[in-house]
């Protein structure tokens, strides 16, 4: 029960975590949200659309999606590292050069 | 894929609830939920148990009450976390839940789902070229002389490994590095 050959989930889970405390610390929480009318419509900030993912605004939903993550750990044993961090890479449009095609898992 | 789902999806829906989901939160809970999905389809729970509502002698038949598994605790967990912030963390639970099905099923397109990431990204890491080279003719010496004779084993072990001081050096202590 530990994060035994699954470096994506505890990376991920050690970057939520990492992530949100230094919104916290650096008080930049206001960044990483989205109000529909004020942000985007108004001041046509669509970035937000980007980082919005990065880190949550209150412990309790750090807690319960680290727990959450940490459950998924044998989806990603099964899948393979390469395979599931494809389900998070897919936002990331900006970064689509790197993604290698290959057929295979693991 | 959830990522950008979402705040699409907002925008679409604020007109039509006149302006009720207009804030999406911060946090992948969208993606969680993708991945929960997965977890739901594919893992087996392990256990079950129910929970009988009524007093009466427990009957296969008609039974009153309520069927968990071990799996229920961690879906808990996840209602929670889409409950935190609602509608906003709803809509994108409920967005990636979605797209973690269309994924499964096949709906997306099917480059799509064929997509890996390089093994560099994921900290895996092929041999060294000289590694590779390396058991290949150990390998080769190893044939050799199970192919060999008797007289020929006595010449070979004089002709056929040529290797230097210090390569015997480092093949001597490859296993304690």
């Amino acid at each position: 029960m530990s994060f035994t050959n699954a470096p994506v989930t505890r990376s991920l889970v050690l970057g939520l975590v990492a992530s949100s405390i230094a919104a916290t610390l650096f008080d930049v929480k206001h960044y990483f949200y989205i109000l529909v009318d004020l942000h985007i419509l108004k001041y046509h900030q669509s970035w937000r659309a980007l980082i919005y993912q990065l880190c949550y605004t209150n412990s309790s939903e750090v807690l319960f999606a680290c727990m959450t993550l940490y459950h998924m750990k044998s989806v990603e044993r099964m899948w393979g590292s390469r395979k599931y961090l494809v389900s998070f890479g897919l936002p990331r449009e900006l970064d689509s050069s790197i993604y290698g095609n290959s057929p295979s898992s693991s | 894929m959830a990522a950008v789902v979402t705040p699409a999806l907002t925008f679409l829906l604020r007109p039509l609830t006149l302006g009720l989901i207009n804030y999406v939160p911060a946090g992948p809970t969208g993606i969680v939920f993708a991945i929960l999905a997965q977890y739901h389809a594919m893992i087996p729970h392990i256990y079950k148990y129910r929970l009988a509502l009524s007093t009466s002698a427990p009957n296969d038949n008609h039974f009153v009450g309520l069927t968990f598994s071990d799996k229920s605790y961690r879906y808990l967990l996840a209602l929670q976390l889409a409950l935190f912030q609602w509608p906003g963390s709803l809509l994108a639970a409920a967005v990636g839940w979605v797209v973690g099905h269309a994924w499964r099923n096949g709906v997306l397109p099917g480059s799509l789902t064929t997509w890996r990431v390089p093994g560099w990204m994921v900290g895996i890491r092929g041999p060294k070229r000289t590694e590779e080279f390396e058991g290949l003719r150990r390998r080769l010496e190893g044939e050799n002389s199970a192919a060999a004779t008797g007289m020929q084993t006595l010449g070979q072990e004089a002709t056929g490994r040529r290797r230097t001081t210090r390569q015997q050096l480092f093949d001597q202590f490859r296993g304690a590095l």
